[in-house]
C-alpha cells in the first residue's frame, strides 16, 4: 500500500496542467487581442488627433493671416473695425492654441507650444504698436513694428509647423511603438503557441508515460489475469493513482493466485474425497451385493445340493451297476445314468454361472444389453428362494428390448428389487404370493413393473433414501433401493416406488431403449464377456489336416479337470501336454518340448503360479503362443483378470464349460496366428 | 530579494526570481512622500518658512524639493515640473509663479498624477487644468467683477478706461472677463493695449505705449499685468498724464516689494486676496518673513506659505500618496473641516478653486 502522503496525485498534476493551459489561453489570448485592439484603437485615435491638430494648425495659420491682414489694413489705432477684426482673429488664435494645451504633449511639444504662444503674443503687441505708430504719424516706426509683427508671425508659423512636425513625430513614434508592440505581441503569441505546443507534447508524453502506457500494461496484465495467468503482475513505477491501481491489481492478482492455490488444494482434497467416496460407494455396492449374496447363500447351497446329490447318487449307482453282473448296456447307461448326470450337472453349472455373473464387479462402460437376459439371470438366481417360501417369481414374456447399460449393474438393480420384494413378503408372513415382473415399451422407453403382494411401502417417497429400511437389524444395508435409484438415473432412466394394483408394492423402472446392436458390434453376453465376432468358432476338429498333431499345453492344478481336459483335447486330434502349475508350464515351454507346444490352456488361479503371470511370460518369451493362449477359469475375476478379459475376451473360457464350447474355443485358438489361419489338423 | 539555492538552474533561477521579485516589489513600502515647491524665489522663501514652522514640532514626515524659478515663463515651469514628477515619492507640488506657468505645468502633473497647488494663479482657464490641479485663489471672472466694481467706484459715469494688459494667459483671460464685465456705456474703453513681460520693458515699446495712453487720455488706467512691468511704466505714465489713477489686478500684488523711493507707486490701487496686516497670524507671518528673508511679505507670499502648510498637514494626517493627498484636499470642507491657514479657511470647490474674497489695497499716500 502506497501511503497517501508519499504519492503524487496524478489527478492533481493533470488538473494543474489543465488549469495552467486554460489560464495561459484564457489570459494570453485575450491579453494579446485586447492589447492589439487597444493599440489599433490608440493608433486610430492618435491619427485622428493628428489630423484634427493639423486642422487646428491650419485654422491657426488662417487666423494669424487674418490678424496680419487686419493689422496691415488698419491704418490707425483708432480704426476700431480693423482692431475688432484683429482682436477676434487673435482670440481665435489664442483659443486654438489653448486647444493644444490640454492634450497629451511631450515636454518638448509643450515648450514648443509656449514658444508659439509667445510669438503670437509678440505678434499682437507689435501689431498694436504699429497701429499706434501710424496713429501718431510715425510711419517708419510703424513699418518697423509691422516688420517685427511679420517676423513674429513668420516665426509663429514656423514654430507651429515645427510643433506639427513634432506631433507627427509623436505619431510616427506611436506607430513605431505600435509596431514594436505588435512584434512583442506576435512574439508573445508565438511564445504562447510554442508553449502550448511544447506543453501539449510534454502533456502527451506525460500522459503516454504516466497514463496511457501504464493503462495498456494494466489492460494487458488484466487480460493475462483474465486468461488465467495469475502470475501476471505490473511493475509499479510511479506512486500516483495508476500506481495505486497497479499495486491494487498486484495485490488482487496475488490474492487470486493464493485463492486458486487454496482452491486447487481443496479441489485435490475434494477429488481425493470423491475418489474415496466412489471407492466407498463401490465397496458399499459390493458389500450390498455380497450382503444379498450372503442372504442368498443358504438357498443357493440348498439349490446346488439337489443336483449335486442327484449327481452323486447317479454316479455311485452307476459305479455299483458297473460292478454288478450283468452290466447294463450302453443304451440303459446313457438313459439311466449319463443323461441324468448331464442334466443335473448342467443345472448346477447354470446356478454357478448365474452366481458368477452376479458376483462380477460392474463395468463402467455402457454397452447395449438385452433386458430379458438380465431378468432371466435374476429370476434364475431367486426362483428357488421364492418357491422355498411358497411364493412365485413370475416373469411375464417381454419383447426383445435392448438398453444401453452395464449388464451386471442391470442385474444388480433387478436382484435388489426382487430381493426387496421377497424379504418384504416373507417378513410379512405372506405364504402364497407372487412377484410379477412385466413390462412394455412405449415412446422409446421400457417400463418394467415389479408388483409384489406384500404389505407395500410404508413411505414410498422415502423408499430410495440411503439407509432407509424397515427390515430388522442385520437384514440388509438399507442401500439396495438407493443404489437402484442411482444406477437407473445414471443411465437416463427413472425409478418409482408406489402401490401395486394387487395391493402390495410396485417398483416401476423406466429405461431408455436403444437399437439392437449390429451383428458385428461387441455385445455383453451373460457373464460380462465381450466376444468379438468370429471369436467363437465352431468345434471343427483340428485333425485331418496335414502335418503333426498340434500340442496343447494344459495347465490345471485340479487333477480331474486336468484329466478331462486332456481327454477333450485328444478328441480334437491334438496332443495334450499337462502341467500342474504355472511354474511347471513355464519350465516346459522353456525346455525342449516347449517349441512343440501350439496352444496353452491354463487355469487362472492355481496353487503354485498364477495363470496371468504365465500369460505375461508367454507374451514376452513366446509371443506367437500368446495368440493361442486360453484361460479356463471359474474366477470371479480379480482386477487384473477383469482388465485382461475386457481387453482380450477371446482368451477366456468359463468354468464350468460345455464340452462343445470348450472344443470350439481350443480349435479357434489353434487356428490363430497361423499363416493360413486354419486349424492344425489332428495326426 | 530572496536568494535561490546555488545549485538551481539559471533559467529556473530567473523564473523564480521573477516570481519572487514581483510580489517583493509590490510589497515594498511606498517611498517617503516628497513635496515639491517650484515658484518664484520669494514664494519659495515663504514655503521654507512653512517648512520651518512645521519642523519646529518635530521631524518632518515628508521630504521636500524646492526649485526657485529664475523667470516667470511657462517654459521654466514646464522644465521644473518635468524634474519634479521624476522624483520618487513626489506627491504634490506648490507651483508656479503665475497663471501661464501654472497652466502649462498643470498638464504634466495631471499626466503623472501629482497634485498641484497653484497658490496665486487666477486665470479662469486654470479651472480646466484637471483633477490634480488646485489653487488658493478664485478665478479671474470673480476678480473681473471686483475690478469692474472698483472702476465704478473710482470713476464717474462716462469716465474712460485705458486697459493695459500683459498678453499671456493671465492678462488675456482677465482682459476678456473685464471687458465683458465693464459696461461700455458708463465706462467706455479708450484704449486696450497689450504688452509682453519682456517686450514691454523695451524703451521704445514703453514710449509707444505711453504715447498711446496719452493720446487716449483715459480717466483711469486699468493695469492687468505684473508689478515688474508696471514699475517701468509708472514714471512715464505720470509724466504723460497728471496724477493718473491706476487700478491694477492681483498681478501687482508684489508691488509693496517694489522700490518706491521716487513715490511712483504711491496711489496705485491693486487687487489682492490677502492683507498681511489683517490678522495677527498674517502679521506674525509678515514679521517672521521679514526677519528671515528681508523685504516685505505680501499676500501671495502668505498664500504660498499656506499652500505648503496645507500639503504638510495632508501628509501629517497620513496622506502618503498623490491619491491620498488629493482625496485629503477634496475632503476639506466636506468630510473634514476646512484647513485653517494664515490666510483664512481653505476648502476647494469642484474645480479645485477656493472661494475667497478680494481686497483692494492702495500703496502709499498721495493720489486720488
Amino acid at each position: 500500500m502506497i501511503p497517501a502522503a508519499g504519492r503524487t496525485s496524478l489527478r492533481r498534476r493533470l488538473s494543474t496542467a489543465a488549469v495552467a493551459t486554460a489560464a495561459l489561453v484564457a489570459v494570453g489570448v485575450p491579453a494579446i487581442l485586447v492589447t492589439n485592439s487597444r493599440l489599433m484603437q490608440g493608433l486610430a485615435v492618435a491619427t485622428d488627433r493628428v489630423i484634427e491638430e493639423q486642422r487646428i494648425a491650419d485654422r491657426v495659420g488662417q487666423a494669424v493671416v487674418r490678424q496680419l491682414v487686419a493689422a496691415s489694413t488698419g491704418a490707425s489705432e483708432g480704426d476700431l473695425e480693423a482692431r475688432e477684426a484683429f482682436d477676434e482673429a487673435g482670440r481665435e488664435v489664442y483659443d486654438l492654441i489653448q486647444e493644444y494645451l490640454f492634450r497629451s504633449l511631450s515636454p518638448e511639444e509643450r515648450l514648443q507650444l509656449e514658444t508659439i504662444k509667445r510669438q503670437h503674443q509678440r505678434l499682437e503687441v507689435a501689431a498694436v504698436e504699429a497701429a499706434g505708430r501710424d496713429s501718431r504719424g510715425d510711419p517708419e516706426a510703424a513699418a518697423a513694428a509691422r516688420a517685427t509683427m511679420f517676423r513674429h508671425a513668420s516665426s509663429l508659423l514656423e514654430d507651429l509647423e515645427l510643433f506639427m512636425r513634432m506631433r507627427g513625430e509623436g505619431l510616427k513614434r506611436l506607430r513605431e511603438q505600435e509596431r514594436a508592440t505588435f512584434r512583442v505581441l506576435f512574439a508573445g503569441a508565438l511564445a504562447v503557441a510554442v508553449a502550448l505546443l511544447v506543453g501539449s507534447l510534454l502533456a502527451g508524453g506525460f500522459l503516454y508515460r504516466r497514463v496511457s502506457h501504464p493503462l495498456a500494461r494494466l489492460a494487458a496484465a488484466s487480460e493475462r489475469l483474465g486468461a488465467g495467468d495469475l502470475a501476471a503482475r505490473i511493475e509499479v513505477e510511479h506512486h500516483d493513482e495508476i500506481g495505486v491501481v497497479a499495486a491494487s491489481f498486484n495485490r488482487m492478482a496475488g490474492s487470486l493466485s493464493a485463492a486458486r492455490e487454496r482452491l486447487q488444494a481443496q479441489n485435490e482434497e475434494l477429488a481425493g474425497a470423491l475418489e474415496d467416496l466412489r471407492s466407498t460407494q463401490e465397496e458399499l455396492v459390493q458389500a450390498e451385493k455380497m450382503s444379498a449374496l450372503g442372504r442368498m447363500t443358504a438357498g443357493m447351497a440348498h439349490e446346488l445340493n439337489n443336483p449335486l446329490a442327484s449327481v452323486l447318487a447317479h454316479a455311485e449307482l452307476l459305479s455299483r451297476e458297473l460292478e454288478e453282473e450283468p452290466a447294463p448296456d450302453a443304451a440303459n447307461l446313457r438313459e439311466d445314468f449319463v443323461r441324468p448326470l448331464v442334466e443335473e450337472a448342467t443345472r448346477a453349472r447354470a446356478l454357478v454361472r448365474n452366481l458368477l455373473d452376479f458376483s462380477r464387479k460392474a463395468d463402467r462402460d455402457h454397452a447395449p444389453a438385452e433386458l430379458g437376459e438380465a431378468l432371466d439371470i435374476v429370476v434364475g438366481l431367486r426362483d428357488f428362494a421364492f418357491r422355498r417360501e411358497g411364493l412365485d417369481l413370475v416373469l411375464e414374456p417381454l419383447p426383445e428390448t435392448w438398453v444401453r447399460a452395464d449388464r451386471n449393474r442391470l442385474q444388480e438393480v433387478f436382484l435388489n428389487i426382487v430381493n426387496n420384494a421377497l424379504e418384504a413378503m416373507v417378513d410379512a408372513g405372506v405364504t402364497d404370493g407372487n412377484l410379477t415382473i412385466h413390462g412394455h415399451v412405449e415412446d422409446g422407453r421400457v417400463r418394467l413393473c415389479f408388483d409384489d403382494e406384500g404389505p407395500g411401502f410404508e413411505a414410498p417417497e422415502r423408499a430410495f433414501e440411503p439407509f432407509h429400511t424397515t427390515k430388522p437389524p442385520g437384514r440388509g444395508t438399507g442401500l439396495g433401493l438407493t443404489l437402484v435409484h442411482r444406477f437407473v438415473e445414471e443411465v437416463g432412466g427413472s425409478v418409482e416406488a408406489t402401490a401395486a394394483p394387487v395391493g402390495g408394492a410396485r417398483v416401476v423402472v423406466e429405461l431408455p431403449v436403444c437399437p439392437r446392436p449390429a451383428p458385428d458390434a461387441p455385445v455383453v453376453r451373460p457373464g460380462g464377456r465381450r466376444v468379438p465376432p468370429g471369436a467363437a468358432g465352431g468345434a471343427a476338429g483340428v485333425a485331418g489336416a496335414e502335418g503333426p498333431a498340434p500340442v496343447v499345453l494344459i495347465v490345471e492344478d485340479e487333477p480331474h479337470l486336468r484329466r478331462v481336459q486332456a481327454r477333450l483335447v485328444r478328441r480334437l486330434g491334438a496332443v495334450p501336454r499337462v502341467a500342474v502349475s504355472g511354474r511347471e508350464a513355464r519350465e516346459i515351454l522353456e525346455g525342449k518340448e516347449g517349441d512343440g507346444v501350439d496352444a496353452v490352456v491354463s487355469d487362472v488361479r492355481m496353487a503354485d503360479g498364477d495363470g496371468i503371470e504365465l500369460f505375461r511370460w508367454v507374451e514376452s518369451h513366446r509371443p506367437e503362443l500368446a495368440e493361442r493362449f486360453l484361460f479356463v477359469t471359474g474366477d470371479v475375476y480379480g482386477e487384473e483378470t477383469r482388465e485382461l478379459a475386457a481387453a482380450r475376451p477371446e482368451l477366456f473360457v468359463q468354468k464350468p464349460f460345455e464340452m462343445d464350447d470348450y472344443l470350439e474355443r481350443i480349435s479357434a485358438a489353434l487356428g490363430r496366428g497361423r499363416p493360413d489361419g486354419a486349424s492344425t489338423p489332428a495326426g | 530579494m530572496r536568494q535561490a539555492p546555488p545549485s538551481m538552474h539559471p533559467r529556473r533561477l530567473a523564473v523564480l526570481g521573477l516570481l519572487l521579485g514581483l510580489p517583493a516589489t509590490s510589497c515594498e513600502p511606498p517611498p517617503r512622500p516628497v513635496i515639491g515647491v517650484s515658484t518664484s524665489t520669494r514664494f519659495v522663501d515663504a514655503a521654507r518658512l512653512a517648512l520651518s514652522d512645521a519642523a519646529s514640532g518635530g521631524a518632518l514626515p515628508v521630504d521636500t524639493v524646492l526649485i526657485p524659478e529664475g523667470t516667470n515663463e511657462a517654459a521654466s515651469a514646464i522644465r521644473s515640473a518635468e524634474r519634479l514628477v521624476a522624483v520618487p515619492g513626489m506627491v504634490a507640488v506648490v507651483g508656479h509663479s503665475n497663471s501661464a506657468a501654472s497652466l502649462a505645468a498643470s498638464q504634466i502633473y495631471g499626466l503623472h498624477e501629482v497634485v498641484q497647488i497653484a497658490a496665486t494663479s487666477t486665470a479662469t482657464i486654470y479651472s480646466r487644468a484637471g483633477p490634480w490641479s488646485f489653487r488658493l485663489v478664485p478665478p479671474d471672472n470673480v476678480q473681473a467683477r471686483f475690478l469692474a466694481d472698483q472702476v465704478g467706484e473710482l470713476l464717474p459715469e462716462g469716465g474712460q478706461v485705458a486697459v493695459l494688459y500683459v498678453n499671456d494667459d493671465y492678462g488675456r483671460g482677465l482682459l476678456a472677463e473685464v471687458t465683458a464685465t465693464l459696461d461700455p456705456a458708463t465706462h467706455p474703453t479708450a484704449l486696450v493695449r497689450p504688452h509682453t513681460e519682456e517686450e514691454g520693458l523695451r524703451p521704445e515699446v514703453v514710449e509707444s505705449t505711453i504715447a498711446s495712453v496719452a493720446e487716449a487720455a483715459p480717466d483711469l488706467v486699468l493695469w492687468l499685468g505684473r508689478a515688474s512691468v508696471l514699475n517701468v511704466y509708472l514714471v512715464p505714465l505720470r509724466e504723460a498724464l497728471p496724477d493718473p489713477p491706476v487700478l491694477a489686478s492681483d498681478g501687482v500684488a508684489a508691488a509693496p516689494q517694489m522700490p518706491n523711493g521716487d513715490g511712483r507707486w504711491n496711489g496705485v490701487r491693486y487687487v489682492d486676496f490677502v492683507d498681511v496686516d489683517a490678522t495677527p497670524a498674517l502679521r506674525d507671518f509678515a514679521r517672521r518673513y521679514r526677519e528671515r528673508f528681508g523685504g516685505v511679505a505680501t499676500g501671495p507670499d502668505a498664500l504660498n506659505y499656506d499652500a505648503t502648510a496645507l500639503l504638510l498637514e495632508a501628509v501629517a494626517e497620513g496622506a502618503r500618496t498623490p491619491d491620498e493627498v488629493r482625496a485629503w484636499l477634496v475632503s476639506l470642507g466636506r468630510e473634514r473641516p476646512a484647513f485653517e491657514g494664515i490666510t483664512g479657511p481653505i476648502a476647494f470647490d469642484a474645480e479645485g478653486d477656493v472661494e475667497r474674497s478680494h481686497v483692494l489695497l492702495r500703496i502709499g499716500g498721495g493720489g486720488p
